[in-house]
């Protein structure tokens, strides 16, 4: 265990019903670490991280932000604590448009998200903002256009630029690859790389090229525990993990 | 959340507003104003009154539409807010008679308003059937209020002679039996700001754009960062405080309040108001409330089943045209450019 | 055997596609490349009968079944897996496999759930779980297994790969493979080349609503244009 991580599991766990999903689950993540997070499917990696970004609230166990317990706290909270998320399945403002979707982000991240003594017409700023953040990942042409009649590959780098858009200490995205092509995807591993910077990423992929690119440290969840942990060469080397999760390429 | 028809346009107003000019729209919006200022001059009193109502109704129904259109929330018991105002001002008025108008109006319509924070507490947290169905309840309790506290209400003999002898607009100046044209004034005068400062809240802040965020995507808006339970709370309590001014107004204008201005008939009224002028504008139950306020005092001078047509006319709207009659022009645009909507 | 003519097609308002040829016949996988977005998805949807065909004709066997409705034709053994998955999410994992066993009596034989469990083991420790709970990728092998319980003649799969761990992905990828060599048409919308490569035994390229290649992965890989062109590799 290291000490003063920047976000702490103790002990989660967590049931549905039909069994555990997750058992017992220990986790701490350093801050500026980039931390890769596999598993078969089934292994709780989607679970897990609804519960650091409070969408759901473990049966058991502690989950700490910078020292701060916010085991409780709900999602939006969080968020206000500095941790922006991804989504695996597309969750967008579908009937507004590209721009409109961004300037949501950005108002939030102002604080001027529900302010009623501004004209949304006159924040020159926050508009200004909103063109460069589609810029960056290349959703300028279509900042007008309406999100669900979108291409897929567009929509998913607008659900990444949300969460860039708040400039979140604790980056957590979950399969932003899927869906992609095999361009696409490499669009993606570049624009991270750009953006990161010194901010902490925990990263859910099944596309390991996009893994062993942008992960100094993975973690290999199974049935709900930790399997192991180590530097991408040691688990790609693991013959346990071969087994479960990599199989034979790679 | 699946109501069809409640869409707007495909380019956000916002993007519209930064690129046309904003020329046109603010003159034809005061030649709009100045005519309906000026309309006691214009317009016979029968005709006035009319408007009259239609205005003050056309602001309630906005009240419901704040809730329908932004929130995407359908409310069946939206009069209880316009009723406990009107009954709330009725009694202001006979316990200060001396104090200004536009302080008691305020008074009952912010009461109806921290009423709807406390309320929409419990509603708001549903969505669709659930929250119709609560709303249906809520209406149905403060009904059985009225019609049961007759000590206070009047009970279904309703409540009058509340109106002094003189209104006091404002200290020093005293109104006394007022013309139809003159209590029309008064409410215009009160009606049109507060929609405008509505439209602006709605239409052009972030607060607006925020509603609307958290009625489409509220799980995304939450893990932005918006407090979407407050963000609803604060919608709901718009919705009712508007209803509010427009009920307060109402025991006014008409000097006497009983218990159909709390009843379901009422509330559902409202709802056809809205959806005769078209639910994916702002202006469009205002519309919809001068069609059917100027539609069914002609269709009753012609018959006394006059509810009839208009419920004919109401299905006819829902099935041919469900964007209402504001939606015509976009309607007949996307015909002749040959698209299927 | 599978043959689709100049197909021109509409998915909601859009004019998706207007001249796709391609065949696929017993015992070979073709897979169906080409970038988001040019109709693929749309291609598999015209020969269920979900999508507004406009021209050209689909035949399955010596049957037309252009613009039958999707009844008719999953009866005549032509199993569909769509992207989305559409499992259904208050049946559980058994119930899932049933229904797609469903012959309109009874259950379905044992053997299929056999067949289904044997490439996807990990279903067999869920079956009483309901579909709601499964994780994304447990969904899309539930769907892939509830369109093998009603062994079809014909088997379509709109990327199946996406969102399946490294070592399920090799599994399945075998599973097509021997499901061809059982005497199954297996067409696969993929958009990784690299498990087009693996798998098929033809390759066509799709491109702005049209099939603009055709021919085995070898060919493909000599044509260099081709593969940037339209698959920007």
């Amino acid at each position: 265990m290291t000490d003063n991580p920047l976000l702490a599991l103790h002990g989660i766990s967590k049931s549905f019903g039909a069994g555990p999903v997750l058992n017992d689950l220990s986790l701490a993540i350093r801050s500026g670490e980039r931390r890769g997070l596999i598993g078969p499917n089934g292994a709780g990696k989607t679970t897990l991280i609804n519960i650091m970004t409070g969408r759901y609230r473990p049966d058991a166990g502690r989950i700490q932000y910078r020292g701060q317990d916010i085991t409780s706290l709900p999602p939006h909270r969080r968020n206000r604590l500095g941790i922006g998320r991804s989504f695996q399945i597309l969750s967008l403002f579908g009937q507004a448009s590209v721009g409109e979707n961004i300037r949501g982000a950005l108002l939030r991240k102002h604080g001027l998200g529900t302010t009623a003594f501004r004209r949304l017409g006159h924040l020159e700023q926050i508009f200004a903002e909103s063109e460069q953040i589609a810029a960056l990942v290349g959703l300028l042409p279509v900042l007008t256009e309406r999100v669900d009649k979108l291409p897929y590959g567009m929509q998913r780098r607008l659900d990444i630029a949300l969460v860039l858009a708040q400039e979140p200490e604790l980056i957590i995205l979950d399969e932003p690859a899927a869906g992609l092509s095999a361009a696409e995807t490499r669009d993606l591993i570049d624009l991270l790389k750009t953006i990161m910077g010194d901010r902490t990423l925990i990263l859910v992929e099944h596309d390991m090229d996009v893994v062993y690119a942008l992960a100094d440290r993975i973690t290999v969840l199974d049935y709900g525990r930790v399997l192991t942990e180590g530097t991408p060469a040691e688990v790609n080397a693991d013959p346990e993990v071969r087994r479960i999760y990599l199989g034979e390429a790679h | 959340m699946t109501i069809p028809g409640r869409l707007g346009p495909v380019l956000s107003a916002l993007d519209a507003e930064r690129r046309r000019g904003r020329g046109a729209e603010a003159l034809a919006t005061l030649l709009l104003l100045a005519a309906t200022v000026g309309a006691p001059w214009i317009l016979s009193a029968a005709s006035l009154n009319d408007l009259g109502q239609a205005i003050l109704f056309g602001l309630f129904a906005i009240g419901f539409n704040i809730l329908f259109k932004y929130s995407g929330l359908l409310s069946f018991g939206h009069a209880a807010f316009f009723g406990v105002a009107a009954y709330g001002e009725a009694l202001l008025l006979q316990a200060f008679p001396a104090a200004p108008v536009p302080l008691l109006i305020l008074a009952a319509a912010s009461g109806t308003g921290v009423l709807g924070v406390l309320l929409g507490h419990v509603c708001v947290r549903r969505t669709g059937a659930y929250f119709s169905m609560t709303t249906l309840a809520i209406g149905a309790f403060f009904y059985t209020i009225a019609f049961k506290w007759h000590a206070v209400t009047g009970g279904t003999d309703g409540l009058g002679g509340f109106m002094p002898a003189a209104l006091v607009l404002l200290p020093g100046w005293r109104l006394a039996n007022p013309s139809i044209a003159q209590t029309y004034e008064l409410s215009v005068v009160f009606l049109i700001p507060v929609a405008l400062a509505a439209w602006l809240l709605l239409e052009r802040s972030p607060f607006g754009n925020a509603v609307q965020l958290v009625c489409q995507n509220e799980e995304r808006a939450a893990f932005l960062g918006y407090d979407t339970h407050r963000v609803k709370l604060a919608n709901y309590g718009l919705a009712a405080f508007i209803a509010g001014i427009a009920g307060a107004l109402w025991a006014i204008a008409n000097g006497f309040v009983s218990t159909d201005s709390i009843d379901l008939t009422l509330s559902t009224t409202v709802i056809i108001m809205t959806f005769i002028g078209g639910s994916q504008w702002f202006w469009g139950p205002l519309l919809g409330s001068t069609i059917y306020i100027f539609g069914s005092d002609r269709l009753s001078a012609f018959t006394q089943h006059w509810q009839l047509w208009m419920g004919l006319v109401f299905i006819l709207l829902v099935l041919v045209f469900p964007r209402g009659v504001a939606g015509l022009p976009s309607m007949l645009f996307a015909r002749l450019i040959g698209r299927n909507d | 055997m599978l043959r689709i003519d100049q197909l021109a097609a509409r998915y909601g308002r859009s004019q998706v596609l207007h001249g796709v040829t391609l065949t696929c016949g017993p015992g070979e996988v073709v897979c169906l490349l080409g970038r988001n977005g040019v109709g693929k998805s749309t291609t598999l949807k015209s020969i269920m009968g979900i999508a507004g065909i406009s021209g050209g004709d689909i035949s399955f066997g010596d049957e037309v079944i252009t613009g039958l409705p999707p009844h008719a034709v999953a009866r005549r053994g032509i199993g569909y897996v769509p992207e989305e998955r559409l499992i259904f999410p208050d049946l559980s994992v058994a119930e899932n496999l049933s229904m797609g066993g469903w012959r309109g009596f009874g259950q379905p034989a044992r053997a299929h759930f056999d067949r289904v469990l044997a490439v996807f083991p990990r279903l067999g420790g869920k079956l009483r779980q309901r579909g709601r709970t499964l994780s994304g990728g447990e969904q899309q092998m539930l769907a892939i297994g509830r369109a093998l319980m009603a062994e079809p003649r014909l088997l379509l799969v709109d990327e199946p790969t996406e969102g399946l761990a490294p070592v399920i992905v090799q599994a399945l990828e075998r599973t097509l493979k021997a499901l061809a060599e059982s005497g199954i048409a297996v067409l696969v919308v993929e958009s990784k080349l690299a498990v087009a490569r693996r798998i098929a035994d033809r390759i066509t390229v799709m491109a702005k609503g049209e099939t603009v290649f055709d021919g085995t992965p070898d060919t493909l890989e000599a044509c260099r244009d081709v593969r940037r062109q339209y698959l920007e590799v």
